[in-house]
């Protein structure tokens, strides 16, 4: 194993204009998992044309999308803190400015555990919708065994997958910690999606010693050899939470929604968090100051 | 005779009609969006179906029967339940057949019951894009039986066909037709409204009026119902709830009146 800390600036030129980004955001907040610091360097680093994968999407989702880094989304669903469509992501699919692809929970869920697995796709049986017009790498086929009628549901493999974690060693091997012990949502969803990426960026409230990690194998979620690089980023969330760290910042979320409300407040704010601040530091400073 | 309420308000008269679907013994799927789902849930399980097991928020069989206060964080939900579980256990149990029940409120729903909780207008540039189907589209092909309920009966609800099938509906012959199509599910089976319930004719597929709510008149149903609605010989009245429903309803699962969040 060796070292893979660096800093997100670096970490982050993984990311290439025209790649796609899978975000591990659990269906359930504010148990989150959600890679913010991340999301406002690619803003601040202004990639373009990225497709998103992501299953539940919220600021993580709508930041990317109102800062124009978004040019489809494939998702199950989009809703900021439960009041609605996020704001950016609603202007943006209503413009035609993205393509704003849904899937079902089942079919994302297979996707997802195919490209983890290594398989092209996982079949689903009568699968009916109107996903599948938008989806043409599904393909309907016959099952070699009993000549049923099937859906393949096609591998999702990101080029880059980002999270944010509560622990991790310097080499990647990450804990989702007590708390998320029940949350299964997020331990089978977060770890599949980093199985199924290409590369993985992950950002850590903690660095702790190799030593520290064998201490509980149980809550470890993320093998090193899954992980590009491994950033220290503590309150990396930040608006969102990260379970027995820190609760989701309410303040700043509203704060968020009403700057989502049009492109120009949502530039103003944008300049305001994402591009003055000369890092993360500098960004919590800002932030806390309200 | 059951000692029948007089004084309720509708968001009550469809939570008991929901609940009044589940069967004892059944497994039913519930996401944490819709309240009045899960109290309909908490309502059987407190009455006629005390052995009902649900899928709650990220947890399987949780022993809350409240939406109020302490008892219903995610930590005390996970905290009482049998099993916490991940999205591939609630897949792959739904796809082997587990989960009875399901219950969905969509944006439109058609004469066949195709339900749409994804957009209205076209898929490139929509006129208004929702939050997202999530797990509705499965629920309505591999669940047992779906229950939808519409807290406003409107043309713009109830529409000759969706503009997106985020769920798939019924089909001419009903369970049997779907089953040779592959779908394992019943698929919705009842549409609760403010004004009425509907069910589905098997032989057409085809949604029929079954029963008026207390007070409602036929031309007001199919005044704001945007295809010919199937309409019975004899149209009967939709059973209100009875007293220790809605005294169950209001002073232990809801107290709050979460249920009255889309009316």
């Amino acid at each position: 194993m060796s070292s893979k800390l660096t800093t997100l600036a670096d970490a982050v030129s993984l990311v290439e204009d025209g790649g796609s980004l899978g975000i591990a955001s659990p269906a359930v907040n504010p148990l989150g998992l959600v890679p913010m610091a991340t999301v406002r360097e690619i803003v601040r680093q202004g990639r373009r044309d990225l497709t998103l994968f992501t299953a539940m999407g919220n600021i993580e989702a709508d930041m990317l999308i109102g800062a124009g880094c978004i040019r489809d989304i494939d998702f199950w669903g989009c809703n900021l803190f439960g009041s609605g469509t996020p704001p950016n992501l609603r202007r943006a699919a209503e413009a035609g400015q993205i393509v704003a692809r849904e899937q079902s929970e089942f079919s994302l869920t297979l996707a997802v555990l195919a490209g983890a697995m290594g398989v092209e796709f996982i079949p689903l049986h009568g699968y009916r919708n109107d996903h599948l017009q938008h989806h043409p790498e599904w393909r309907a086929f016959e099952s070699p065994f009993d000549g049923e009628e099937l859906v393949a549901i096609a591998a999702i493999v990101p080029d880059v997958a980002i999270i944010q974690v509560p622990k991790a060693d310097e080499f990647g091997n990450a804990q989702l910690g007590e708390t998320n012990r029940h949350n299964t949502m997020a331990k089978f969803t977060a770890p599949r999606l980093v199985q199924a990426a290409k590369r993985v960026i992950l950002t850590a409230e903690e660095i702790v010693s190799n030593e520290e990690i064998r201490k509980t194998p149980d809550l470890t979620a993320i093998l090193y050899h899954d992980v590009d690089a491994v950033v220290h980023l503590p309150r990396g969330a930040h608006p969102h939470g990260i379970t027995d760290y820190y609760e989701p910042d309410m303040d700043h979320i509203k704060t968020y929604m009403e700057a989502a409300q049009s492109s120009e407040t949502f530039g103003a704010y944008l300049e305001k968090y994402v591009h003055e601040p000369a890092d993360h530091a500098a960004y919590l400073e800002l932030a806390d100051q309200g | 005779m059951p000692d029948y309420a007089s004084d309720y308000t509708i968001d009550e008269q469809i939570l008991v009609c929901i609940a009044r679907e589940i069967r004892d013994g059944e497994l039913v799927q519930q996401g944490g969006g819709t309240a009045l789902g899960i109290a309909s849930v908490m309502l059987a399980r407190l009455t006629h179906a005390p052995n009902l097991k649900y899928n709650y928020l990220t947890s399987t069989d949780p022993l809350v029967y409240s939406l109020a206060g302490e008892e219903n964080t995610p930590a005390a939900v996970s905290a009482t339940s049998l099993k916490p579980f991940a999205i591939d256990d609630m897949v792959s149990m739904c796809l082997r057949g587990k989960t009875n029940v399901f219950t969905t409120m969509p944006a439109q729903i058609d004469k066949y019951g195709n339900v749409n909780a994804s957009l209205i207008g076209d898929h490139q540039h929509p006129r208004v894009r929702f939050p997202g189907g999530l797990g509705i589209s499965d629920w309505l092909l591999y669940a047992g039986r779906v229950n939808v309920y519409v807290p406003r009966h409107t043309a713009r609800v109830f529409v000759e066909k969706v503009d997106y099938v985020t769920g798939y509906g019924r089909l001419p012959g009903g369970h049997a037709a779907r089953r040779e199509a592959g779908i394992p599910g019943e698929g919705p089976v009842r549409v609760f409204s403010n004004l009425a319930v509907m069910g589905f004719d098997d032989a057409s597929g085809l949604m029929q009026l079954e029963s008026l709510h207390a007070g409602v008149a036929l031309d007001e149903v199919q005044a704001n119902t945007g295809f010919e609605l199937g309409i019975p010989d004899e149209i009967p009245a939709t059973e209100p709830p009875t007293a220790e429903q809605l005294d169950l309803i209001r002073n232990k699962i809801d107290p709050n009146g979460l249920r009255k969040a889309r009316f």
